[in-house]
């Protein structure tokens, strides 16, 4: 008896645009693999629906079909990192659009009827337990390295790098070495193909 | 109310604040960086089977959004009631197309279009 053969959930018959970009010499491999680390990073605290691949893919797709141009003397890497993170912002700024429930015109109060595109960009409690669960993964990531774990909470708080090397009191060969470390724990975790 | 909303801000924006500043870590970092982090897993990013091009030269393995259908990608149920009542707003209904008649006309096997037809 012949088992039935389910079809594929991809379609090998389509090129990925990671694919197009590496033919058309747009990117080299080891960018590309320096972009999945950036993807898999920025894919951090958002919603399910959308994944690394998605982000990376949807940044390649753009800049292919000309949407997103770089700008003289940049390099493909910032460029394309700088267009998923503006992917990042997008999504968040559509979900919220999304699920603000809109009021009839009648109840609505009169500044408000005045200007009906005004929108409260107020995040969710969604938003912010996603944003929790991720910083305790990140926290966790550097837990092993005391320098890496100081320089961390100062990042939290929006200090400088000068900032937290005199708060932490690291001579800049120390800064400088824990950012090394932390730089490639990072890129250890973006080449990896874990769910987190 | 006003400081959980207060606080779940607080905490999206600490964690884009951790994601920028770590982000350009990951764009300023040099190959032989990236190269050593390879060898640490084990991989052969020089090899063209590496498991480090997985989600790039093929596909990642599947998620739940190729089997269920997720809150986020769900239409919103405001514009699903709107349509369900037919009310304005929402796209205008498809009526079912009705059936063409079965009868021919004798001798020529198709039936001529309305505004060609003869009247008597």
């Amino acid at each position: 008896m012949r088992m039935r053969r389910f079809p594929t959930l991809v379609d090998t018959r389509v090129i990925r645009p990671s694919e197009a970009a590496l033919s058309l010499g747009l990117v080299t491999e080891l960018e590309l693999l320096r972009l999945k680390a950036i993807a898999r990073w920025y894919a951090r605290g958002l919603p399910p629906d959308l994944s690394w691949e998605d982000l990376l893919q949807e940044a390649l797709t753009r800049v292919l079909v000309g949407s997103r141009r770089a700008a003289v003397g940049v390099t493909a890497v910032a460029f394309l990192a700088g267009v998923m993170r503006s992917l990042r912002s997008e999504h968040w700024r559509r979900i919220e659009k999304g699920a603000r429930p809109r009021r009839a015109t009648a109840d609505r109060p009169r500044a408000e009827r005045a200007s009906p595109e005004v929108i409260d960009w107020a995040s969710g409690p969604e938003r912010a337990l996603l944003a929790q669960d991720e910083l305790n993964a990140i926290r966790r990531l550097f837990a092993k390295d005391p320098a890496a774990s100081i320089i961390l909470s100062g990042l939290e708080r929006g200090l400088t790098a000068v900032q937290i090397r005199l708060a932490a009191a690291m001579t800049e060969t120390e800064y400088a070495s824990a950012r090394k470390r932390m730089r490639r724990l990072l890129l250890r975790e973006g080449l990896t193909c874990t769910p987190r | 109310m006003h400081t959980k909303m207060m606080g779940a801000m607080r905490r999206a924006a600490t964690l884009e604040r951790v994601l920028d500043a770590l982000g350009q870590e990951l764009v300023k970092s040099s190959d032989e960086e990236l190269l050593q982090a390879a060898m640490d897993l084990g991989m052969d990013v020089t090899s063209k089977g590496s498991a480090a091009f997985i989600g790039i030269k093929y596909p990642a393995t599947p998620g739940f959004e190729e089997f269920f259908e997720l809150p986020t990608s769900r239409r919103d149920p405001l514009s699903a009631a709107r349509d369900a009542l037919g009310l304005p707003g929402a796209p205008a209904r498809r009526r079912p197309q009705r059936r063409k008649s079965a009868s021919k006309t004798p001798g020529k096997g198709k039936t001529p279009p309305r505004h060609r037809r003869q009247t008597k």
